[in-house]
């Protein structure tokens, strides 16, 4: 420091003109009201575009929802489908759509919602394209907490649940753990995202090693069993999961619409929502929480369902653009789409047999995948 | 001289620091009055950029920060960012979103419709920046450039009182760099705004600030008038370089290097 002082007194260049704190409000030259006129109708238009695509998906749904419930060994037309629907008509016809096909359509759109979302919010947050339940290491740990079940039959946390309940209280368990985990680095580290990416990538190897090392002890039905497991399935559907499960989306979308401003504003890069008012760690937290419950259930009750959760959101990106307000509902029914459909292929491609849906999302996935990552610009 | 006073900017002495490293070191800035500009000027790592985001509230630091009789520096964020815009150093990511759309979001907290007056305004702004034409394209569709100008457009759409900018000029071609600091110069007068800019370019502080800042690490070599900051004693200090003041043919300071101190 020298004889200046750190005052700035001195009066600016030109005079400074009387401070006016005004709001969003036209200032200065107005702009020719045409060309406002203009770029109003383009904005509505690409906002009346967002909500014809949302719907386009929503009706989409319900056609393989139908095609979901109609397709199978038993042919049923639209009208015993809802004639069983109602409880009427045919007994067999009934016991198929009801204990069947009802609950595998509902599991799969409901997994695919939550796989969707999460996998929507999960790459906001953590700003990484390539950031899913199944990348990051959720889908690994709750199949290491599915295999202590089912080969070492460890069930401590509930014993009061019998064979199934245990393996999928088991898998959400380290699920939620993992997720927590992430979490924790997520605050430790403060906002360094690749690091969270980074720990999530360990703790995939980590959950897979331990997977295999059971699997090297196991007895040769327990095998049997996890690997059915691992290959992520709807055909574990019963009402009371799906009941958990639509809790679970009940509760959280909600949450996840009231953040989308947050989202958004997190979008256009992380100090600059910071200096927008948004509270970046907290949103952050949040939306971390709201991922762990929506992955963790969903793995907890289908296995491991690769891809869906990473490819929903870009396909709701190329869909509707990045304004949270469409993105995380376009993601969603994505997910929703990608299950029903990879659950009518699974169903259908084996007469006779159903196949585990995750072995045809992923062979889906890959190809997207791919394109994705080699499409992606050097930066 | 008190009008002025009443909604300057002021703040410190500032302490700031990473771990133990004290990267601010008893840092006073102002009273920077209303409607004008000041140039943050220092070498790499003299802490401009943390001063900046201190004052953004972005980085936690000892002393009061004010705003007139506004102790910034107690708000919550929601309620700092009704008066301070801050742009960081980084562009603006290229996401799959419109370059007017990014604007509305800065705008408005609640976002949920988007009147025309809005509309109108961010345009405004957007054609004040050259950006007009590119209302309607999506953010990685444009140029590193046209980012950042896209970037400055959030922020100043922000109506804010206190406009904090990072280098905005790092990614613009000469004209663009001029032109910035022209629409610069303009809204922070027509807005009485109170305007600091993180700036590499001594050439463009001496032609376009009203005052200049110097810091050295973590603390100030000078503050003032740019004329008496930017001299050849005080960037031997803060940058170590030889340099020169030169009255050029058009009557105004220019700045030349000779070289290392």
């Amino acid at each position: 420091m020298d004889g200046d002082s750190a005052d700035v007194t001195s009066a600016p260049r030109p005079p400074a003109a009387p401070p006016e704190t005004s709001f969003p409000d036209v200032s200065g030259p107005a702009l020719p009201s045409t060309e406002i006129e203009t770029a109003l109708v383009a904005y509505r238009s690409l906002q009346r575009r967002r909500i014809v695509v949302l719907a386009s998906l929503l009706a989409l749904l319900g056609v393989t929802f139908v095609v979901n419930l109609a397709l199978g060994p038993a042919r049923l037309g639209v009208h015993d489908i809802f004639r069983a629907l109602l409880g009427q008509g045919d007994v067999g016809a009934q016991t198929i759509i009801w204990r069947l096909r009802l609950p595998y359509a509902v599991m799969a759109v409901l997994t695919g919602l939550a796989l969707g979302l999460a996998g929507a919010e999960m790459q906001t947050i953590l700003d990484n394209p390539l950031a899913s339940p199944f990348t990051l290491g959720l889908s690994a740990a709750a199949a290491f907490g599915a295999s202590l079940a089912i080969i070492l039959d460890w069930r401590l946390p509930f014993p009061f649940l019998g064979g199934e309940g245990a393996v999928a209280a088991n898998a959400f368990l380290f699920a939620i753990g993992s997720s927590l985990a992430l979490d924790a680095v997520a605050r430790l580290r403060g906002s360094a995202t690749n690091t969270v990416v980074m720990f999530g990538i360990a703790l995939v190897f980590t959950f897979q090693a331990c997977v295999a090392l059971l699997q090297f002890v196991a007895s040769e039905d327990a095998l049997q069993d996890l690997i059915f497991w691992t290959m992520g399935s709807v055909t574990r559907a019963t009402w009371p999961k799906i009941g958990a499960l639509l809790l679970a989306c009940a509760i959280v979308s909600p949450f996840s619409l009231r953040s989308a401003w947050a989202l958004t504003a997190l979008r256009l890069g992380e100090d600059r929502a910071a200096s927008m008012g948004v509270d970046v760690r907290r949103v952050r937290l949040a939306s971390l929480m709201r991922i762990s419950i929506l992955a963790a259930i969903a793995v907890a009750f289908s296995g491991t369902i690769g891809f869906v959760g990473l490819v929903a959101p870009h396909i709701a990106r190329r869909l509707v653009g990045e304004d949270h307000r469409a993105y995380l509902p376009a993601a969603a029914l994505s997910g929703c789409l990608i299950m029903s459909g990879a659950t009518i292929a699974a169903r259908n491609l084996v007469p006779g047999q159903v196949l585990p849906v995750g072995i045809v999302t992923a062979l889906v996935g890959i190809p997207f995948f791919l394109g994705v990552v080699l499409r992606r610009p050097a930066s | 001289m008190r009008e002025a006073i009443q909604d300057s900017l002021m703040a410190g002495p500032l302490t700031v620091s990473y771990g133990r490293r004290r990267i601010l070191d008893g840092v006073t800035v102002g009273p920077l009055p209303p409607g004008s500009i000041t140039a943050l000027l220092g070498a790499n790592g003299s802490g401009k950029s943390t001063l900046l985001r201190a004052l953004a509230g972005l980085k936690a630091a000892d002393g009061a920060i004010s705003l007139g009789d506004i102790a910034l520096g107690t708000l919550a964020p929601p309620e700092r960012a009704r008066y301070c815009a801050y742009m960081p150093q980084t562009l603006p990511p290229p996401i799959r979103m419109q370059t007017l759309e990014t604007v509305l979001v800065a705008m408005r907290t609640d976002h949920s419709s988007h009147r025309s007056n809005h509309i109108a305004h961010a345009l405004r702004i957007l054609s004040d920046l050259g950006l007009a034409s590119l209302a309607h394209r999506y953010l990685d569709e444009l140029s590193g450039g046209q980012r950042q100008l896209a970037g400055l457009a959030q922020a100043l759409a922000r109506s804010p009182r206190v406009l904090l900018l990072d280098e905005p000029l790092s990614a613009l071609d000469l004209r663009h760099q001029f032109e910035v600091m022209d629409v610069l110069r303009d809204e922070t007068a027509s807005r009485g705004m109170v305007t600091v800019i993180v700036l590499h370019d001594l050439g463009v502080a001496l032609r376009r600030a009203d005052q200049a800042m110097l810091l050295a690490n973590g603390q100030v070599v000078s503050a003032g008038p740019v004329s008496e900051v930017v001299t050849p004693e005080h960037l031997r200090r803060a940058f170590g370089v030889e340099a020169r003041i030169e009255i050029s043919s058009d009557g105004r300071p220019m700045l030349l290097v000779d070289g290392v101190a």
